[in-house]
């Protein structure tokens, strides 16, 4: 199965200036660790990408692709697309910096009727701390409790 | 719309008669089973265009991209907002049906000054569907909404007693009863009290006409029992006007307003309810239950009116809660040339205010909704808890209050407390105390610092205390609750504005951040100018599964759905005591002839008693 995963920066103005830049590294999950993806790159079109953008970001950082858009005009946006093959359960963690605000925020994959399907996602406006986080997701992908230290 | 033939199944394989008295959690788990069915397809009911964005022409200035729809074919297009002579255009291009150019927003400089004060909400914690689709396709909640619901609709019937000219939606024309059960109904309510980080608290009760169902009541009652704070039904007035104890039993019922179209005050721009609204009103008035005034305001049809609307709020406000405008949102396929003839956005409204009260309410005396996301922000840091936000898009709605002194001088609240300052000062807070300043101290500072943005001098001679206007907001922000607005709202006319969208002017970026939500028969909760503007795709389609054959609902009520029809009595109405109360200093409605006010009633469609 083939994932995508976006990094991107973007200085957007309308309806209100934001700056925000994430850089996502992708796990896969076996045998209770994780271990960091190599992935293809190559760039973003909306034409192609923008509903995994949604999908991915919507939540997570309440960004979409139709502010990407909107914010264009006087504004930049570079993003580069990862697409990785996986086979089980998959970990992003996206170091996102918004407006100068730095975050780690995890968003956790399982596969179910060919799918992944994401089962869990921290959203910006809403985190518990860091601990907390964590926990969750190690246990929703059985993971070891210090497998999330090092990401 | 050329894109529906879907080939989706129209009706629910049972019948409606099958569930409607099932338990609500019964219901829900039926229903729900259907929404992957009834949810729109690509490539079906909409096709995906993202190509470049139109280039701009000479004289054009780029203000923005967004996204937008084709109004023939429901195809997602890039369109560019720009500015040429002072207003800000909406273009797109459908590869299939051409070019559309449309008036977004009629004043470039309120446009400037509007979205200064966006705020986004905090998005929606528990979505009902999983993304799937590009917006506007996917409602809803997904994942990418911005916005908690302020206010949800729920519509009760399809039916109604009027056969406006335009409507298409009623039961006789749309072919079917649509008429959840009290415990569909109540499903449908719970499944928006679940939602996070806020939960609807305000719903709105709306149809077709919702006072023509018999247990209207017992809905009220329901929306009470589930958790509602806000209760308003929205009504065309007919049955208020000639059933006095309906108003009483709304009100008893938990109801805390009533939402009644009122078009103009002239037979001719308001033909809908002219003769009725007086004797709805002294209803309300004796059962105590207030309503706010709703006007669409049409180019060259009652815009030449709004301040004789609003003239008229004030006259009766000691029932007239607020008006609130809504400009036109044009449905159907209509020519350019003739949507330019009825085209009007919020700032071509507020100018026509401000010269129709001879500056007495000026276009900077209304704020976007999002401006007052402070208010909510401050106390959520002093609560710890999310809060009641409205961080709808800017262009979708504008507000203020209005006061006004014996002589009849209206006064906006701008002209006494400093908006921005105060909004300033709450933001400021709300950060401190998120950084860890002691709440208590903060919030002693707010209240000492707040009488610098008031100046009493300039208010209405009945808050010309100080202390007693600082004492309403005190209550409003510190106590923040609902009681405390209420008593606010008691001193004021509320004047709010809110523009609905229609495929013409279509902009995705403004439905992500829509609060104003209907819930659907199968649980959906969907963005208002989702709803109404693809009515194919989820109003009608919905509605549809999940309602009676007529002949079905005629043998379960006893009812004849083509006998529901009002005739006017114009001559009666016209005669009574509190038609001529009611427009008296407002409108001259007295020297129209008595054959005049018959045509305008028969012209809208609404037969008379000769």
């Amino acid at each position: 199965m083939i994932v995508k995963a976006f990094s991107f920066s973007a200085s957007l103005s309308e309806p209100y200036p934001r700056r925000v830049a994430v850089e996502t590294a992708v796990y896969a999950v076996s045998e209770g660790a994780l271990r960091r993806l190599e992935c293809r790159g190559r760039g973003f079109s909306f034409e192609l990408d923008a509903l995994d953008f949604d999908a991915e970001f919507g939540d997570v950082l309440q960004l979409t692709s139709a502010d990407v858009i909107r914010g264009l005009a006087g504004g930049s946006f570079e993003c580069r697309v990862s697409e990785c093959d996986v086979e089980g359960a998959l970990l992003k963690v996206y170091n996102a910096t918004v407006n100068g605000r730095s975050y780690k925020l995890l968003a956790a994959y399982k596969p179910a009727e060919g799918k992944l399907l994401k089962v869990y996602a921290d959203i910006v406006t809403n985190l518990a701390p860091w601990r907390e986080r964590a926990r969750a997701v190690s246990n929703l992908l059985g993971l070891a409790p210090s497998a999330l230290e090092s990401v | 719309m050329e894109q529906v033939s879907s080939g989706v199944l129209e009706r629910a394989p049972f019948k409606y008669s099958e569930i409607a008295n099932l338990p609500p959690e019964e219901i829900g788990r039926i229903v729900k089973k259907h929404v992957p069915h009834l949810m729109p397809k690509a490539g079906v009911d909409y096709r995906v265009y993202l190509g470049k964005p139109p280039e701009l022409r000479e004289g054009e200035r780029l203000v923005a991209y967004t996204l937008s729809t084709c109004p023939h074919c429901y195809a997602l297009v890039a369109a560019v907002l720009y500015e040429n002579g002072g207003k800000v255009y909406e273009r797109k291009v459908c590869p299939e049906h051409g070019e559309f150019e449309e008036l977004y927003f009629g004043d470039y400089a309120t446009y400037e000054r509007f979205r200064r004060y966006q705020k986004d909400g905090k998005g929606v914690w528990t979505p009902n569907v999983q993304l799937s689709a590009p917006c506007p396709y996917n409602c809803g909640l997904c994942p990418r909404h911005k916005s908690h619901t302020a206010l949800l609709n729920i519509a009760v019937t399809n039916r109604c007693e009027l056969r406006c000219w335009y409507c298409f939606f009623y039961a006789v024309k749309a072919g079917y009863v649509y008429e959840p059960s009290l415990n569909h109904i109540r499903f449908m309510l719970r499944e928006a009290r679940r939602m996070l980080p806020y939960p609807a608290i305000a719903v709105q009760i709306t149809g077709g006409e919702p006072l023509l169902r018999d247990d209207i009541v017992d809905i009220v009652r329901i929306a009470r029992e589930e958790g509602y704070h806000h209760i308003q039904v929205n009504t065309e007035g007919i049955r208020l006007a000639f059933d006095p104890d309906i108003a009483v039993k709304l009100r008893e019922a938990g109801t805390n307003v009533v939402y009644m179209s009122f078009d103009g005050v002239t037979p001719y721009t308001n033909p809908k309810n002219h003769w009725e609204v007086p004797y709805a009103l002294d209803n309300l008035r004796r059962a105590k239950l207030g309503v706010v005034l709703v006007p669409t305001v049409i180019k060259g049809y009652n815009l030449h009116e709004v301040g004789a609307i609003i003239r008229f709020g004030v006259k009766h406000a000691d029932i007239v809660r607020g008006v609130n405008m809504q400009p036109v949102s044009i449905v159907g396929r209509v020519p350019k040339k003739e949507r330019d003839k009825l085209r009007v956005t919020i700032p071509d409204v507020l100018l026509e205010i401000e010269k129709q009260t001879d500056g007495q309410i000026r276009r900077e005396d209304w704020y976007p909704v999002p401006t007052v996301v402070p208010v909510s922000r401050f106390v959520e840091a002093l609560r710890g808890k999310p809060q009641f936000e409205l961080t709808t898009h800017f262009a979708c709605g504008a507000a203020t209050y209005l006061f006004w002194d014996d002589d009849g001088e209206l006064i906006p609240i701008t002209r006494f407390v400093d908006v921005d300052g105060v909004m300033q000062l709450l933001d400021k807070a709300a950060e401190e105390i998120a950084s860890g300043r002691n709440k208590y101290i903060v919030t002693l500072g707010v209240l000492s610092k707040l009488g610098r943005y008031v100046d009493t001098s300039k208010a209405p001679k009945r808050f010309r205390s100080k202390r007693r206007f600082l004492r309403y907001i005190f209550n409003i922000l510190v106590k923040h609750d609902y009681s405390s607005l209420g008593e606010f709202h008691y001193q004021t006319l509320f004047l709010g504005m809110m523009h609905f969208q229609d495929p013409y002017n279509y902009d995705v970026s403004r439905v992500q951040r829509c609060d104003v939500h209907y819930v659907m028969p199968d649980g959906r909760i969907v963005p208002f100018c989702t709803f109404n503007v693809f009515p194919e795709l989820y109003r009608d389609r919905a509605q549809k599964f999940f309602s009676y054959e007529i002949e079905e609902w005629e043998k379960l009520t006893g009812k004849r759905l083509a006998e529901e029809v009002y005739v006017r009595n114009v001559k009666k109405l016209m005669e009574g005591e509190p038609y001529r109360k009611a427009y008296e200093g407002v409108a001259d409605v007295f020297s129209i002839p008595y054959e005049e006010h018959v045509l305008a009633s028969k012209k809208f469609g609404i037969p008379v008693v000769e």
